[in-house]
């Protein structure tokens, strides 16, 4: 098979190399930490639904990494739900990727709920908390709403922690 | 999913096919063409160093006739020489750089990634270093062809006068005779090269740097001829009867590049001697077989160094030497020729132990760069010396396996070659003389059973005799070729008893043949015509018939009958019909005609007939007997009828170089009796029996007519000598002009006045020539030697004989003794005017012998030694007849 | 796929290899890692079928390597000679390989010489080191073979041409499955490229492991423990673990096993403190050479 050169797309290079900022000399596998960077960016709302994602390629060469471990990456975001690969498009963020994000949310959650107890605080205080913070949300809600549904697309209706 | 894999598995399979079958890829062939782009700069210089060789000679050799008329280019012939020398060396650069992976480490990886099979990467190393070396040759002898052509058709056949000098006119005949020897030498040069540029790549195949592969290279070079030499020098050298030069033959010319040349040069020497009769000899290199075995050979050269580049590992380069067989080998060779060196020379064993033990650490400290494992050369040059003195000591003890004393049986012999044409031919100066026949002389070739069973009967004679080879004495070569195929060689000096069993073939049928062909050939080459008759001169241009016995006066007149006809003037076909009368007639011969009275002999000669110089004399002698050349001769001019008297018989004698030689003498030195004459036995070829201390010398020249009264007695011994002669008695031997005769025994007694008349004046000759012979040694050696043959001589004739052939008043005996004694006197002698007679000699002279050692309990003198007395000498003494050069008389020539 | 099976490999009474087993899937990047003299350019030139094997099979797509032109056809060793290409100009190169490899791209070839400034017409011989190295990865990127054998190849690379040819290795590896095996004794270096990784050690492979699941499946523990509990090493052994040290109460484990496995494992011993952190790639090394009885110091 003759080697033929895939030409450059034109994407937003330097918003991607900000957002996907690997330490390749981390202790942490690379494929988890772009597993846990696109989870997060899809969680602070950087990478929206329908969002497409760099190719393994272009985000192989950017990182300047073994193709193999984006693909990995890529694997498990796609078996986790958090996107959809089209062949011969590129991989796009999943419309419905709740259950994982709401699993990993819980999980930061539950993460951050220990170092507050560990740190001392009370569970009244955690509570009041929450409360708090959902409520500031109520008032001024996050920028991406679904225009469709005026919901906001992370509300899949559970209520979840506030119910904690 | 299921077509993937089945085109999977197509590919594999042909994959599989391909690698095992494909022998050729383009990969090869780039390869190849990328070795040679490489080193294409050294292919041009390598071009240019041939273009100065061959074509500038034949260009400049062109010029010069054209311009000068001179084929002169010795000059241009040397820078070919020199350049064709480093251009031929350049060999090892070629392959070298052709192989660089061998012995450079920085390239391994690169070259041997390379997707190519060690076959193909072999053969196309191979072949790329090859055309760096070869093609320019090639190329340039493409030019060398054109000039030769060019220069053919400039210069052949016409003819050229030299521009200084006032030689005459050349025919130029040069180029289309060098023509087929060059295309041959292009071919055999192509060839060397080829073997060289494989020695090269097998020594280096086994070596690992640089130093290693092109000091092995030159040593396998030098050592594997060399070694041959040595060995068969050495171990055959004391096994009496083997020829060392028949196994060099058989093995230096194909075997290496150094003894290819050696091969080659010989092999284009032999054809162009060969190529007009056509003959063969068995052990002559010719082109054909030359050029068969040696491709052969190199072909061999090749295929075991692909056996050895293919066992070669890429991680062996780096290491001096690969595989150490190469190191003992050519260690084990380089041994044994010092080794073999100090055989032969019989020098002391402590020198060549040091020599080699110095050489053999030297090279192994090199090899392991530097002295770790030292005690491992020790023992190893321990195994070479003892595989160098063992291998010595079984060929000499088994005589070379039996070689020595083989005799092959009749039956199986196919052809024998002898050089020989008959007992009494010592050189075929029986039947002619002056002639180079050095293109026709082949041996003697012999089938006939009779004549094989005395020939192996005389080699089983000889065997037996178990003696050493006599240096001195001429040696017999014998040629046998079975009919194996197998080719036997052996030479011997033959004792008398040996001769005469071979004498019994001289008349057969085969040996006749030989004969009559060699004059035959010698009639064909009696004389050239020239292309333009005006450079004929009258005096030389002519074919003369005399009597053989030829007498000139003073002022070199000829006194005897010649008729002389110009060449121009005979037949046409004369040397053809001269040639096919001469055959018949030696064919028609008896042995009675055989052992028959040589005065009938006249000469047939063509050639200046002054009888002061000459140039071109070739001489073929007619025996009275040859009855259809002689009427053959009367039909084309010459006047055939032969004047011989008396008179005319002692005037000639009176101009030879007479000396005699006595058996009896002979045999009561050395107690070795001889009873017959023959060339070929060691006796009558040097006057000496089996050493030189206890013989006289008898080489002087004697005017024997001027001895006093005795021309009956050499009239009767002339008229009965024999050169071909067969007898048991005792008898005379008288030498005339150098050419020696038997006398017939029933004129003993005349033989025995003049022997010892003869005999006297030598010795008086000899000790007033003090001054003229310095080499004769001190007057005491003289006086022990002359003791010593005094003695044998007084015992043998007595003293009553001696004095009675003494002139009246003289005492041949007082005289003797004086001598004896030391008392030299000149002026005292048996003749008058001895001193106008010393001066008168001129010519040659033959010098005295070594004689070594003398041993002094010889003899004893009893006699009185007192002076004797001198007699009268009267002035009027005939003057001495002029000596002129031997060649121009002779009663048997 | 690169499958070296049972693989001995001798220089006269020295073993440089001993029984080495091996498989490396097409597509993947592969490291070898290890000391000098451990091996690793020997197992390198065997695939390239410079060297031949004592003993064993050395495969590439079930073909034995040594003398097989249609698998060197698409194999390439870019090895770590300075010296071999003499008076070879780059465009001599060019040419050169081109006769010997079927899919030699001039393209590429070209377009890597002019990406960093490589002149055509000069004597390789006269490049300084760094040149050098460039030329022969760019002869090896061009050359269209399957299989990259790297010697120690980033040595001497600019970070230019290292993104450069990281790069073409990524496309390379996509579009036509590209297999690298790259040798080094640099960890960061694997560490960035490689998917699996093997240590050489002395002639024979110490492990062979995905890199990912290397990183991901050891962890450096930290646990307390109630005061009463007084652990001690061998109270540990039974888990597998590479390493222990103790601090007054803080135990300090080095086991293998996912996070999971580790905190289900270490449950029953009712840590008051757990904490897992993930090693350095030199970290795992390191105790993993320890674990098998290797001197860790002998790594370099």
């Amino acid at each position: 098979m003759p080697f033929k050169k895939t030409p450059e797309k034109n994407t937003d290079t330097e918003r991607e190399r900000k957002m996907f900022d690997i330490d390749l000399q981390s202790r942490t596998p690379i494929y988890e930490q772009l597993y846990k960077r696109v989870v997060a960016m899809t969680v602070r709302r950087e990478l929206r639904s329908g969002d497409k994602l760099p190719s393994v390629r272009e985000l192989a060469k950017e990182l300047g990494v073994n193709p193999n471990t984006v693909a990995k990456a890529f694997q498990m975001l796609e078996r986790d739900g958090l996107i959809n690969t089209v062949p011969g498009r590129g991989s796009f963020i999943s419309g419905t990727n709740g259950a994982a994000v709401l699993k990993i949310s819980r999980e930061n959650f539950a993460k951050a709920v220990t170092n507050a107890y560990s740190s001392g605080l009370s569970e009244e205080e955690m509570i009041d908390e929450v409360r708090v913070t959902v409520a500031a949300l109520k008032e001024k809600p996050l920028e991406n709403t679904d225009d469709k549904t005026g919901k906001n697309i992370n509300d899949t209706g559970e209520k979840g922690d506030s119910e904690q | 999913m299921t077509q993937d894999s089945s085109i999977k598995t197509n590919e594999s399979k042909n994959n599989a096919k391909s690698s095992a079958g494909k022998f050729f890829s383009k990969a090869m062939l780039h390869n190849g063409i990328m070795g040679f782009k490489h080193n294409f700069k050294l292919a041009v210089v390598l071009f240019v160093l041939h273009m100065a060789a061959a074509p500038l000679t034949i260009s400049m050799l062109m010029a010069g006739i054209l311009t000068k008329g001179d084929a002169d280019v010795d000059g241009y012939a040397v820078i070919a020489v020199l350049t064709t020398g480093a251009a031929a060396l350049a060999g090892i650069l070629c392959a070298l750089s052709s192989m660089p992976y061998l012995y450079k480490k920085s390239v391994v990886d690169m070259r041997l990634s390379l997707p190519m099979t060690t076959l193909q990467r072999f053969v196309s190393d191979f072949v790329s270093g090859l055309c760096v070396y070869v093609l320019p040759f090639m190329a340039a002898s493409v030019f060398s062809l054109l000039l030769t052509l060019a220069g053919h058709i400039a210069c052949d056949g016409k003819t050229f006068y030299r521009s200084y000098g006032s030689n005459p006119g050349w025919e130029c005949h040069i180029f289309e005779e060098a023509a087929p020897l060059l295309i041959k030498g292009i071919i055999g040069g192509i060839l060397l090269m080829i073997m060289f540029y494989t020695l090269t790549l097998l020594v280096s195949c086994c070596c690992g740097s640089v130093f290693e592969c092109v000091c092995y290279t030159l040593l396998a070079n030098g050592l594997i001829p060399g070694s041959i030499a040595m060995a068969v020098y050495a171990l055959l050298n004391d096994i009496y009867g083997l020829v060392p030069e028949s196994y060099l033959a058989m093995t230096i010319p194909y075997t290496s590049p150094i003894g290819g040349c050696i091969g080659l040069v010989f092999a284009l020497q032999s054809d162009f001697e060969y190529a007009a009769t056509n003959a063969s000899v068995p052990t002559s290199i010719t082109y054909g077989k030359w050029l068969l075995i040696f491709g052969l050979v190199t072909v061999i050269y090749i295929i075991c160094t692909y056996l050895i580049y293919r066992k070669r590992n890429a991680e062996d380069t780096g290491n001096p030497i690969v595989y150490s067989a190469l190191f003992h080998v050519i260690m084990t060779l380089g041994t044994a020729c010092i080794v073999y060196a100090f055989m032969v020379e019989n020098e002391y064993a402590a020198p060549m132990v040091i020599i080699t033990g110095i050489i053999y650490f030297v090279f192994s400290v090199i090899r392991r760069r530097g002295f770790k494992k030292f005690w491992r050369s020790v023992v190893s040059y321990i195994c070479t010396m003892l595989v160098c003195l063992g291998s010595y000591g079984v060929v000499v003890a088994t005589e070379a396996f039996g070689a020595g004393s083989y005799v092959p049986n009749a039956s199986a012999v196919s052809a024998v070659y002898l050089d020989y044409a008959g007992t009494y031919a010592s050189s075929l100066d029986v039947e002619f003389s002056g002639f180079d026949m050095s293109f026709d002389n082949v041996p003697l070739k012999i089938t006939d059973r009779d004549a094989l069973e005395i020939i192996t009967d005389v080699h089983r004679m000889t065997v037996n005799r178990n003696g050493k080879r006599d240096r001195t004495s001429k040696n017999f070569e014998i040629m046998y070729r079975l009919k194996s195929g197998r080719l036997v060689v052996r030479e011997y000096s033959l004792t008398d008893e040996a001769i005469l069993r071979l004498s019994e073939i001289d008349m057969m049928r085969e040996t006749k043949e030989f004969r009559a062909n060699m004059v035959k050939a010698a009639a064909d080459k009696l004389y050239y015509l020239p292309a333009s008759l005006d450079v004929i001169n009258d005096s030389e241009n002519s074919v003369t018939l005399a009597p053989q016995w030829r007498i000139f006066d003073d002022s070199g007149s000829r006194v005897h009958e010649v008729s002389s006809i110009r060449i121009n003037l005979l037949p046409s076909d004369f040397k053809q019909r001269l040639g096919e009368s001469l055959y018949a007639d030696i064919m028609d011969e008896t042995e009675a005609d055989y052992f028959s009275d040589p005065h009938g002999i006249m000469q047939l000669t063509y050639g200046t007939d002054n009888g002061r110089t000459y140039y071109d004399r070739r001489t073929i002698y007619i025996r009275s007997y040859y009855t259809r050349t002689l009427e053959y001769l009367r039909g084309c001019g010459f006047k055939t009828e032969l004047q011989y008297s008396k008179t005319f018989g002692l005037a000639a004698a009176d101009h030879a170089n007479i000396t005699m030689v006595s058996d009896m003498i002979v045999e009561n030195m050395t107690g070795k009796e001889v009873t017959s004459f023959t060339p070929l036995s060691s006796t009558a070829g040097s006057f000496y029996a089996d050493g030189f201390a206890n013989s006289f010398d008898l080489y002087e020249y004697t005017r024997l007519c001027e001895k006093y009264g005795l021309t009956e007695d050499l009239y009767t011994v002339l008229a009965n000598s024999y050169k071909r002669y067969k007898t048991d008695e005792s008898c005379y031997t008288i030498i005339v002009n150098g050419n020696a005769a038997v006398i017939d025994p029933r004129y003993n007694e005349a033989a025995e006045r003049l022997f010892i008349v003869m005999t006297v004046q030598q010795f008086i000759d000899n000790m007033t020539n003090n001054e003229t012979w310095p080499n004769y040694g001190t007057a005491d050696n003289r006086t022990s030697r002359y003791k010593a043959f005094l003695n044998s001589f007084l015992t043998c004739y007595g003293r009553e004989k001696i004095d009675s052939v003494a002139a009246p008043g003289v005492s041949v005996y007082d005289l003797i003794f004086s001598y004896a004694n030391g008392n030299e006197q000149k002026g005292i002698g048996m003749y008058k005017n001895r001193d106008i007679l010393a001066d008168k000699y001129t010519g040659d002279f033959y010098s005295y012998p070594d004689i070594g050692s003398f041993d002094y309990s010889y003899g004893q003198w009893t006699e009185d030694n007192t002076l004797p007395v001198l007699p009268q000498q009267s002035e009027d003494m005939p003057l001495a007849m002029e000596y002129t050069n031997s060649n121009s008389f002779g009663y048997w020539q | 796929m690169i499958k070296l099976e049972n693989v001995t490999k001798k220089f006269g009474d020295f073993s440089a290899l001993e029984n080495v087993d091996l498989i490396i899937p097409k597509g993947t990047s592969f490291g070898l890692l290890g000391s000098n003299g451990a091996g690793k350019s020997t197992i390198l030139r065997l695939l390239s079928g410079i060297y031949r094997q004592t003993s064993g099979n050395v495969l590439i797509d079930g073909e034995n390597v040594f003398d097989n032109t249609e698998v060197k056809k698409r194999v390439f060793f870019i090895n770590d000679e300075t010296v071999q290409f003499g008076t070879f100009t780059l465009k001599g190169l060019k040419n050169y390989y081109k006769g010997f490899y079927p899919n030699f791209s001039e393209e590429i070839f070209e377009e890597l010489r002019n990406t960093v400034k490589l002149p055509e017409d000069k004597r390789i011989d006269r490049f300084s080191k760094g040149m050098k190295r460039q030329s022969v990865v760019i002869t090896g990127l061009a050359s269209g073979a399957d299989f990259l054998l790297l010697d120690e190849a980033f040595d001497g690379l600019d970070p230019t041409m290292r993104i450069i040819v990281k790069r073409m290795l990524v496309d390379a590896m996509l579009d036509r499955n590209l297999t690298t095996v790259i040798s080094s004794h640099n960890l960061k270096e694997i560490n960035e490229v490689c998917d699996s990784v093997a240590l050489v050690h002395q002639g024979k492979v110490v492990f062979n492991r995905d890199l990912d699941s290397v990183k991901g499946n050891i962890h450096k523990v930290q646990a307390a423990f109630a005061g009463d509990k007084n652990y001690e090493k061998a109270d540990f052994e039974k888990y597998g673990i590479l390493h222990y040290s103790r601090s007054q109460s803080i135990h300090y484990i080095i086991m293998k096993g996912s996070e999971e496995e580790i905190r289900e494992k270490l449950a029953e011993k009712d840590p008051i403190v757990l904490d897992l952190i993930p090693l350095s790639l030199e970290e795992i090394f390191i105790y993993e050479m320890e674990g098998l009885g290797y001197d860790a110091g002998q790594l370099d």
